[in-house]
């Protein structure tokens, strides 16, 4: 991986967040009324409190000004305080929420990638028959579904009505945990629900990478070769051509992050799952604006973080270009 | 004359490269499917008017008679901004200044005649008594009770002023002999409120009805009926998808919503693509500082996460269908710039182009002849797939509470669906058909394009390497 | 009993106009230690019958016929039983330099999975043998764990027939093994092949459009044209007294660096469509001494003296009279 590269990686993904920052900035300031309202609600803080803030993010002064301390503020992690929960900084909400969030985003996205491996491999390598056809509009009418719908659904049938999984929460309340794994299992014991519509709503894109690229991988020398030397048809499948042709899917989990944050947001409002999914959801409803920016901004971090990951990991990955 | 002939033999390629994946989408099963579904579900939804039936904002509101399965309906004449509560109430909510004046009507409908037995009463003459209660009035309004034995000639029974909503009953007496069709064993009552205020409030409590004739006791059985919203009524041949907390025809809803999903999908994904394609094959053909330009700025709106950016931007904007679609598309093109942008250049890059550039041909000639043909089969396939993004984006929107209200799609319908608990009340008939509905044009979209990319997409690809 | 007996393959693709019958009735056999060459213009069949007998053939089938290994019936085995013959009995070297090599795992992996794959021995054993085939075929043994990608197209190639080795086969298939090599690489890939041919008594079946090759390599040459054998003998005789017409086109378009000045002949016309052939002689559209009998009766595959087959009705009607 040449030194070029990731600077110049890194210098993207910069810029991405520095435009994050700067809608953020922008926005509340198109809004008519005292900037200082931005970060003090009127009426709950006292004049001190509101001048502390003014002060803070020099609010009293020119725009230029005003922007250069939002930027240091906002390396600070400071983002002001929310409207509804005040006096809790919006920082402090934010980073409560954060972990659930990835809780559910990442065990989502692996089992995503892992189910759409198989049903890829599987539905390329023999392209055009049944289970192929199958798959892919299942997929494609899975996909099509809007995901807080099967939330809903999944929540009624499996929740409400079977009591198989929590209508709700994310850990049991008040629960004394006697081991790690008791609390582990607690913890995936209330995200099977949200997870599941994750991934039943969402496989389908890599899904279709993955049988993209196992279609033109299975045409490849080195898959003939790879069957002539007598290796068992699951080797060739996996081993050899699956192997190969995971690339362009594991890459695409990069870009892909940005969708599953979206769906992380549906899914949490619907199990009242306490990430910042449900965070942003009761922002909206309580015009929660700082909490709201802030939530935005975290997310856009973390999918430009998880970018970046990705594509470094790809460039492991592949032999080819490593050097 | 030679010049015309080439224009048109132009505008014939522009318009074959049109058209030209209809030969091979013919051969597919999973495209003809969707493209099944999408006709059957957009002739349903902009036929709504035809196959609603209900209005597209009438609440059914009903009195039960006696306590009994009779209903009264409500029509609305200034319809729009009134509802009910779940207790009987109408009122205005969000006032509408430019209505100045509400008549809200409950009247029985022809099913639910009333009949009286009058046999005791002929020679005298019946007298129809009746006792009701009307509450919340403002200055100015007025209630009526109308009276008809044919449904046709109504009379005014009695008339509520204002002021006189203080809860109390009143008795009201009609001579029905003065009425040329008071034989009648059936009896229409109806009540009917003009209100002009902004906080106008029309609420009948309860109402006892009896027949009696001067000097007799009464003769019929007092009888009583009581207002009754039809929410979260179960699917029946009245409203074949049941009603919702508003007392609204689900499938009435769902038809008249259905035209505002579409129409903001098909809107959004056509803006997107037109800005989109052209951004994006400006940037490949003329290069330069334009696609530095664009390229980055797309670059920027493809990493940063969509959705709470479209979340973030829609709760500073007033919510409407405009700003949903607006916002859409100010998000949304920089995946079809950057596609249509790298065919563009690979289409640049054959001999053809620069054979028409040394002959001089114009850039918009170059365009037309040359890259849009060969560009033609993304752009419809991303129109189509951006169809399904939209329409599924907006309803996640909406269902954050962040859509258009005035215009209610499937998405706000299930933001009311979720706002008023309908899974507590069973009325899965409210939350089903929304979501299968923005499912199922969804998929049918989402075939076609499918289809559109692995047929002609794919196939423009291998003919491009040979 | 030879080593090989191919009898009447007939090998089909199917397309959207109908079968593309690429291997049309091909017959021969190879004994023990015995290189034999099949040539032909690209698309006359000749990869297929390799293919075939590996039973490796994609969007199409082996349609008849029988191929005889020793006294296994190759085409009327289990798929599962069929996989222990590959490589460990017949072995294949494409063309390494197209991407024949798997671009994601070490050369080392892929010939220790050759070996693992049919026979008991530990990791390390397998890792030994892995070196010892790569100073076989002159590679530095240090080399196993590179990717491919980090080789030369020469070493490569060199790795690919190491790996055909792994498992001591009795046959080795090499199709075009050589091609997409520089002439220098070209040269020394071929003598290797040669050599250890001879050292090992391989069988080998040597598959190739340059027929300079083929002389080279094989003791015995099969010419195809449209998915049929026009002609087979041992090299030299092919070479000096060349029978059919096709055959005679064939050597006449090899460049004789030799003749100053003189151009290679080139065969005019295109080869038969293979959906729907000629009905008689499948050369006689482009025969320059064809009969009109050629159009409508297909020649048969006639051997005219030991060893030496050539199917071309004017010939066998000159050794009949």
């Amino acid at each position: 991986m040449s030194r070029r590269w990731l600077v110049r990686r890194i210098g993207v993904a910069i810029v991405v967040l520095f435009v994050a920052l700067l809608i953020n900035f922008i926005l509340p300031r198109l809004m008519p009324g005292d900037a200082a309202d931005i970060y003090a609600t009127a009426g709950r803080m006292t004049e001190q409190e509101r001048m502390a803030i003014v002060q803070r993010f020099g609010l009293d002064q020119p725009l230029w000004t005003q922007f250069t301390k939002y930027i240091v503020n906002s390396f600070q992690g400071n983002f002001g305080y929310s409207f509804t929960y005040y006096p809790s900084t919006v920082m402090s909400k934010v980073v409560q929420a954060l972990p659930w969030s990835l809780f559910l985003i990442i065990n989502a996205m692996i089992l995503q990638v892992i189910i759409a491996f198989i049903l890829g491999a599987t539905s390329a390598w023999k392209a055009g028959g049944k289970f192929d056809a199958t798959t892919q509009a299942l997929s494609l009418a899975l996909w099509a579904t809007p995901m807080f719908w099967l939330a809903m659904l999944a929540l009624y049938f499996f929740g409400a009505q079977l009591h198989w999984f929590p209508i709700g929460g994310q850990a049991t309340a008040a629960a004394n945990y006697s081991s790690f794994f008791e609390r582990i299992g607690d913890y995936y014991y209330h995200a099977t629900l949200p997870i599941a519509v994750l991934v039943i709503n969402q496989f389908g894109g890599y899904q279709l990478i993955m049988r993209n690229t196992m279609v033109t991988t299975i045409k490849e020398h080195y898959i003939t070769t790879a069957e002539a030397k007598g290796v068992s048809e699951r080797a060739v499948k996996y081993r050899h051509a699956a192997r190969n042709a995971m690339l362009p899917m594991v890459t695409s989990v990069g870009l892909r992050f940005s969708l599953a944050v979206a769906g992380s947001i549906f899914t949490e409002m619907i199990f009242n799952y306490n990430g910042i999914g449900r965070l942003i959801f009761q922002s909206v409803q309580m015009r929660d604006y700082p909490v709201l920016q802030g939530c935005f901004f975290i997310l856009s971090c973390s999918v430009i973080i998880a970018n970046l990951l990705v594509d470094i990991l790809y460039h492991r990955l592949d032999p080819r270009i490593r050097h | 004359m030679q010049d015309q002939e080439q224009r048109s033999s132009w505008w014939q390629t522009a318009l074959k490269s049109l058209f030209a994946w209809w030969p091979e989408f013919r051969k597919s099963k999973i495209g003809i499917t969707g493209l099944i579904i999408v006709v059957i579900m957009t002739t349903l939804i902009l036929g709504a008017s035809v196959f609603a039936s209900h209005g597209p904002f009438e609440k059914d509101i009903s009195i039960g008679w006696g306590g009994g399965n009779r209903y009264w309906t409500s029509t609305w004449d200034n319809q729009g901004d009134v509802s009910l509560t779940d207790e009987g109430v109408a009122y205005r909510s969000n006032p509408d200044p430019s209505i100045t004046e509400y008549h809200v009507r409950f009247q029985s409908n022809g099913s639910i005649k009333r009949s009286f037995d009058l046999s005791n009463t002929l020679e005298v003459g019946p007298h129809f008594t009746f006792q009701a209660k009307a509450v919340s009035f403002a200055d100015g309004d007025e209630a009526t009770c109308l009276v008809s034995a044919d449904g046709v000639n109504w009379r005014t029974a009695a008339i509520w002023e204002n002021g006189d909503d203080d809860g109390t009953y009143h008795l009201y007496e009609i001579d029905l002999t003065t009425d040329p069709n008071w034989r009648s064993r059936n009896y229409w009552i109806a009540f009917e409120a003009d209100m002009s205020s902004s906080d106008a409030n029309f609420y009948i409590d309860e109402v006892a009805v009896a027949l009696s004739a001067p000097g007799y006791s009464i003769v019929s059985p007092k009888d009583s009926f009581e207002p009754y919203a039809k929410t979260y009524e179960a699917p029946s041949w009245e409203h074949i998808l049941g009603t919702n907390s508003q007392s609204e025809d689900v499938w009435s809803r769902l038809l008249y919503s259905g035209q505002n999903s579409l129409m903001i999908g098909f809107v959004a994904a056509l803006l997107i693509t037109s800005i989109g394609s052209g951004l994006g094959l400006m940037s490949g053909y003329f290069g330069g500082l334009i696609e530095e330009l664009v390229m980055r700025l797309a670059d920027i709106l493809l990493i940063l996460p969509r959705l709470p950016l479209l979340i973030v931007l829609s709760a500073y904007l007033t919510p409407g269908p405009w700003t949903v679609i607006m916002l859409l598309t100010v998000t949304g093109w920089a995946g079809i710039a950057r596609s249509t942008r790298a065919q563009t250049l690979s289409v640049k890059e054959h001999s053809y182009v620069e054979a028409s550039k040394s002959v001089g041909a114009s850039h918009i000639r170059i365009i037309v002849q040359h890259i849009l043909p060969n560009v033609a089969g993304i752009v419809i396939a991303a129109f189509v797939m951006e169809v399904v993004v939209a329409i599924l984006v907006e309803s996640g929107l909406s269902f954050l509470g962040l859509g258009s209200l005035s215009h209610p799609t499937w998405g706000v319908m299930l933001h009311f669906a979720q706002t008023d608990a309908a899974f507590t009340w069973n009325a899965w008939w409210w939350i089903i058909p929304p979501g299968a509905c923005i499912a199922l044009l969804g998929l049918a979209f989402a075939y076609i394009g499918n289809t559109l990319n692995d047929r002609f997409v794919l196939r423009l690809g291998n003919r491009r390497k040979g | 009993m030879p080593l090989l007996e191919v009898t009447d393959l007939r090998t089909h693709y199917y397309t959207e106009a109908g079968p593309v019958k690429a291997a049309d009735g091909v017959s021969f056999t190879l004994e023990k230690g015995e290189s034999i060459g099949i040539a032909g213009e690209s698309g006359c069949g000749k990869t297929t019958v390799a293919m075939s007998l590996m039973r490796l053939i994609k969007g199409g089938a082996v349609v008849g016929g029988k191929i005889m290994l020793g006294d296994l019936s190759l085409l009327d085995m289990e798929m599962d039983e069929f996989r222990k013959v590959r490589w460990e009995r017949i072995s294949l070297i494409s063309q390494a330099a197209m991407g024949a090599l798997n671009p994601v795992y070490t050369i080392g992996s892929q010939i220790v999975e050759a070996i693992r794959t049919h026979q008991q021995c530990s990791k390390k054993e397998a890792w030994d043998r892995a070196r010892g085939l790569l100073s076989q075929v002159k590679v530095d043994p240090s080399r196993v764990k590179n990717f491919p990608h980090e080789l030369s197209g020469g070493m490569r190639q060199r790795v690919m027939i190491a790996m055909a080795l792994a498992c001591d086969p009795d046959i080795v298939i090499a199709d075009e093994p050589t091609t997409a090599l520089d002439v220098v690489t070209q040269v020394q890939v071929l003598r290797l092949l040669i050599d250890l041919q001879k050292r090992l008594d391989l069988a080998l079946i040597y598959i190739s459009h340059e027929l300079s090759v083929l002389g080279q390599a094989c003791d015995k040459i099969i010419i195809m044209y449209a998915g049929k054998i026009v002609e087979m003998g041992p090299t030299a005789k092919i070479f000096s007294e060349p029978k059919h017409p096709y055959t005679q086109k064939l050597l006449g378009s090899l460049m004789d660096i030799h003749a100053a000045g003189a151009f290679p002949e080139s065969i005019p016309g295109q080869p038969p469509d293979l959906i729907d052939p000629p009905k008689g002689c499948r050369f006689w559209p482009r025969c320059t001494t064809g009969e009109a009998i050629c159009e409508t009766e297909e020649p048969a595959l006639v051997e005219i003296e030991p060893g030496r087959f050539v199917a071309c009705r004017q010939l066998n009607k000159a050794i009949n009279e």
